[in-house]
Formats: structure tokens, C-alpha cells, sequence
């Protein structure tokens, strides 16, 4: 399942205001991790997210694009550094771990992708207006 | 509002093919993808080292918007 936070969900509504820090940053970052933790909507512990568990690979600054008018996509990819079993993936705004004015717009646990070093997933991470 | 996650997983190989007179790309290729099998059939099991990857060109997930608990 993949779920928005609702740190997400404030995100969203501050950006549409213009209201400062949040509405500074493009939410345009993926980060990828390994931890088991079921989604949950709250991620407010700092420097890293809550329940999420980021691989060492660090965050990679992804595309934005309107692919439709009603559909927010972002494209990243992610190359493995050493031997992983990729469980997750989180869509945020700063490149830094606890970065400032760091949000986790979304979350998302999947059964362990196993990759080998230099490996790569391009994670398609669409948020839909409907 | 609902979200999709969607992955695409990719490995990339270094190999090198001899070309030979009336090679194409495409035999090219053909032969470098015999040479990768060939060296996957014969290699030792290895539990970190995954051959196969499954099909994850799908989207994994496509729920409706969440809600927990908290946000009734």
C-alpha cells in the first residue's frame, strides 16, 4: 500500500497557499530504503522519517512532469551501491536527511525488490487529483 | 486523491563480441545476450547474487487514498 502523510497532506495545502518554509521546496526528491515498517502517516521524527529505513545510496533529485491534468508524476532512479532488498520508497523535498523544512510526501512498502551492486530502479511516483 | 508507485528495475552487463564480416547490431546483440546466459548457467549459486529478477514493471500498488485512525 502506499499512503500520503500527513505531513503530505499539510504540504499540499500550504504549497496551494504559497505559506512559507514548506512552499519553498519542490517535492521532487525520492529516496529508496530497506526497513519492514508499515506505512504509516505520520513521519514527523527528525533527521530521518519515522517508520522508513533509507539505504545508503542517499536521495536523488528526481523529474517532475503533468503526464495528465489531474496526475502529479515524479521519475527517479536509483542506483544500488552494494547488495540491497529494496522494501521502500518515499517521495520528499530535500536531498539531505533532515534537511530543512523536510517533508515526506509519500510512502510506499512493497515486497523486497533484490538487487545486485549497480543495479537500478526507476521508481514512477504519481499523485493523483481525482 | 489516490497514489501509484510504479518500479522498473534495470541491470546492465559488461561484455565484449567480436564483430564478424555481415555482424548487424542485431546479431551483435543476440550474441552478447547467448554470452551473458552462458555465463549465468554456469556460475555458482550465490545467495547475494540474484540472477533472475521477477517481472516489477507493474505497478505494485494502486490504493485509494489512505486513511488511518488518526485522520478520522
Amino acid at each position: 500500500m502506499a499512503i500520503i502523510t500527513n505531513e503530505g497532506k499539510a504540504w499540499d495545502v500550504q504549497k496551494l497557499q504559497n505559506v512559507a518554509p514548506n512552499s519553498n521546496a519542490l517535492m521532487n526528491v525520492i529516496t529508496w530504503g530497506t526497513g519492514s515498517q508499515a506505512e504509516a502517516t505520520v513521519q514527523t521524527a527528525s533527521p530521518a522519517f519515522g517508520s522508513f529505513t533509507e539505504s545508503a545510496e542517499g536521495r536523488v533529485t528526481a523529474t517532475l512532469s503533468i503526464p495528465a491534468s489531474q496526475t502529479d508524476r515524479c521519475v527517479g532512479t536509483i542506483t544500488a551501491t552494494a547488495a540491497r532488498n529494496i522494501t521502500q520508497v518515499a517521495r520528499t523535498n530535500t536531498t539531505t536527511v533532515g534537511g530543512a523544512g523536510q517533508v515526506m510526501l509519500f510512502y510506499a512498502l512493497f515486497t523486497a525488490i533484490p538487487l545486485q551492486t549497480g543495479d537500478q530502479i526507476t521508481f514512477t511516483l504519481d499523485q493523483l487529483v481525482t | 486523491m489516490a497514489v501509484e508507485v510504479s518500479v522498473r528495475v534495470t541491470r546492465t552487463w559488461d561484455v565484449k563480441v567480436e564483430a564478424e564480416y555481415g555482424d548487424t547490431d542485431e546479431t551483435l546483440c543476440a550474441r552478447a545476450i547467448e554470452l551473458v546466459e552462458s555465463r549465468e548457467e554456469n556460475s555458482e549459486p550465490d545467495a547475494q547474487d540474484v540472477r533472475v529478477l521477477p517481472d516489477y514493471s507493474k505497478i505494485i500498488d494502486q490504493s485509494e487514498f489512505y486513511e488511518s485512525e488518526e485522520d478520522k
